[in-house]
């Protein structure tokens, strides 16, 4: 957090070490959470791309109300948004086995199998967008229902009722096969 | 432990395995670092242009000037939290836009200027049931109906009392052509707007206008103050000059009952075509196959006048209204020939935003070898693809393309 501050600081003050210093802390983030929401790389990395490059032109005169990670990754969902869900939703046929499955060199992915993260992932578009959005924001960006509450500008209630909403359509269609 | 808590422990875990599957590419990472600093640098140059420090130094030599421009910074200070950042909050916009979102049911009536041929325009009238359904029928009657989870459609032309269902795969549209578009536009509108555009009359009504800029898309949304009630939407698309939408009669929340989305045709119609196509396989060569079987139906060979999916009921209309005026040979085109067709016009669907392609063969006789009707820029090329009337096609760098 104080890092942030600090290079926030020397942002303003024209440092571009500083901002390639937050590109690289956040990136990994900022896509996670972009193929998170869209399901496919490439409309994610473009999300990432003109998200990042937006920053960069207003930074100057950025006000941050939240942390430098919220209002980076709270962009990145806008983008995913507005970016068009139907588009995202019909490219799901072809790309999204190819980044949801785990790399297999990687200790951590044991734990799940490659059938399980899939079925997720399948049940997972099959949720409306916000629920699916919050669980994402959530559970993988780490932000409180606080933080996406402001983001979109709804109340608390309305972010924990779609929550809730999502999560018991996931326990609805999972129960039983997991 | 419960399920609930077992399913959130499930969800962390397959995210947790999500993340560690992605990276961005070097390319991209360069890419996106470069343009960033570019980005930077120029935002600099703009806001040192904007506060010379010469002038600034002079401003604040005086003492009356220093408690005016403190009180102005005060001001903007204040504005700056009702505007957040230059974007413009409205109880009615945001009223609206709160509404669309949380909308179960849409109706509309949905106005498209085509930038092709004459700029025709388009005059369709929609009904969307979330998550998936959504239907299209032109004043003439042609009916589309979209079923966005399987990814089928079906056409119904009432003058011929006959139906198509199309199936297709793998299919990604451009910003602002996807028949769902129209209505995502709206449930996507941010809740604040970026600019306010002042009024205007629209149908009796003194409207008040909101800018936002999405991506590509420029939408002017008109709201009546008096009743905080959605008059029009205007869309106009960077990519695609021309091509205007306007989004009127709209009605929220309406009871629509599911056998409007019913994929059973109506009594007494016959099977006109049923095919399945996988876009991911439509290339340059299907493209010119449909122009070729299209040109070889048409009484004078001439190419089709504008480039439009034919599995909506835009695409229908113009193939019924030549047909209606005779342009079109007795039982040109057959079942197996429509899926080839449609094969065809989904390579120009899918080509990007930045491909800059261009038809222009309306008109133009198959066989006319000295006259371009298609280009288009491949990904990653510095050159353009020209089909010319006899199909042949060449490879031409951008000062040499048709003006």
């Amino acid at each position: 957090m104080f890092e942030d501050k600090w290079l926030l600081w020397k942002l303003k003050n024209g440092s571009s070490d500083a901002l390639c210093r937050i590109y690289k802390k956040y990136k990994n983030n900022m896509l996670a959470l972009a193929v998170a929401l869209s399901n496919n790389k490439t409309v994610a990395e473009d999300v990432v791309h003109d998200c990042f490059v937006s920053f960069a032109q207003c930074c100057s005169r950025l006000e941050l109300k939240s942390s430098l990670k919220s209002c980076l990754l709270t962009s990145i969902a806008n983008r995913v948004r507005n970016s068009g869900r139907d588009r995202i939703k019909l490219a799901l046929d072809v790309e999204d086995m190819e980044i949801a499955g785990p790399a297999s060199n990687q200790p951590q992915n044991l734990a799940m199998s490659n059938e399980l993260v899939k079925k997720i992932n399948s049940v997972m578009t099959q949720l409306p967008y916000e629920q699916r959005e919050v669980i994402i924001l959530h559970f993988q960006s780490g932000l409180t229902f606080k933080e996406i509450a402001e983001s979109q500008s709804v109340s608390v209630n309305t972010i924990q009722s779609r929550y809730r909403y999502g999560i018991d359509k996931l326990r609805s269609i999972l129960d039983g096969e997991v | 432990m419960k399920t609930a808590e077992k399913i959130e422990k499930l969800i962390k875990a397959f995210f947790k395995t999500k993340k560690s599957s992605v990276a961005i590419s070097s390319q991209m990472d360069e890419k996106i670092l470069g343009d960033a600093l570019a980005a930077f640098e120029k935002s600099k140059i703009n806001t040192s242009a904007q506060l010379q420090p010469s002038v600034w130094r002079i401003i604040m030599k005086s003492r009356m000037t220093k408690f005016s421009v403190a009180a102005v910074i005060v001001i903007a200070v204040i504005i700056g939290i009702h505007q957040s950042g230059n974007f413009f909050e409205s109880s009615a916009y945001a009223q609206v836009a709160e509404e669309l979102r949380n909308a179960r049911t849409v109706v509309f009536t949905l106005i498209t200027q085509i930038n092709q041929g004459n700029g025709e325009t388009l005059k369709t009238d929609m009904a969307y049931k979330e998550p998936n359904l959504l239907r299209s029928s032109t004043v003439d009657g042609y009916v589309a109906i979209f079923n966005r989870s399987s990814g089928k459609v079906m056409s119904i032309v009432p003058t011929g009392r006959f139906y198509s269902i199309s199936e297709i795969k793998g299919l990604t549209w451009r910003d602002g052509e996807s028949p769902f578009e129209n209505i995502e536009s709206m449930k996507n509108l941010p809740a604040k707007a970026d600019e306010e555009l002042g009024t205007k009359e629209i149908d009796g009504v003194t409207a008040e206008g909101y800018r936002v800029t999405q991506g590509d898309a420029v939408k002017d949304i008109w709201i009546d103050p008096k009743t905080k009630e959605l008059v029009q939407v205007e869309l106009k698309f960077a990519s695609a000059p021309g091509m205007n939408k306007i989004i009127k009669n709209v009605k929220f929340d309406v009871e629509l009952d599911d056998s409007l989305f019913n994929m059973t045709p109506p009594e007494g119609y016959r099977l006109a075509s049923e095919m399945k196509v996988d876009a991911s396989a439509s290339t340059e060569e299907s493209f010119i196959e449909f122009l070729r079987i299209w040109s070889s139906g048409t009484v004078d060979e001439t190419f089709p006048p504008l480039i439009i999916a034919t599995g909506g009921s835009g695409g229908a209309k113009v193939v019924m209204d030549m047909e209606r005026e005779g342009k079109l040979k007795e039982g040109s085109w057959s079942k197996d020939v429509w899926q080839r067709m449609t094969s065809g016009i989904l390579f120009v669907l899918q080509l990007p935003q930045n491909s800059n392609w261009r038809y222009v063969g309306e008109n133009v006789k198959f066989g006319t070898s000295d006259k371009t009707i298609f280009w288009y820029q491949p990904k990653g090329s510095q050159n353009y693809r020209v089909i010319y009337g006899d199909l042949t096609v060449e490879e031409v760098s951008p000062e040499n393309l048709p003006k």
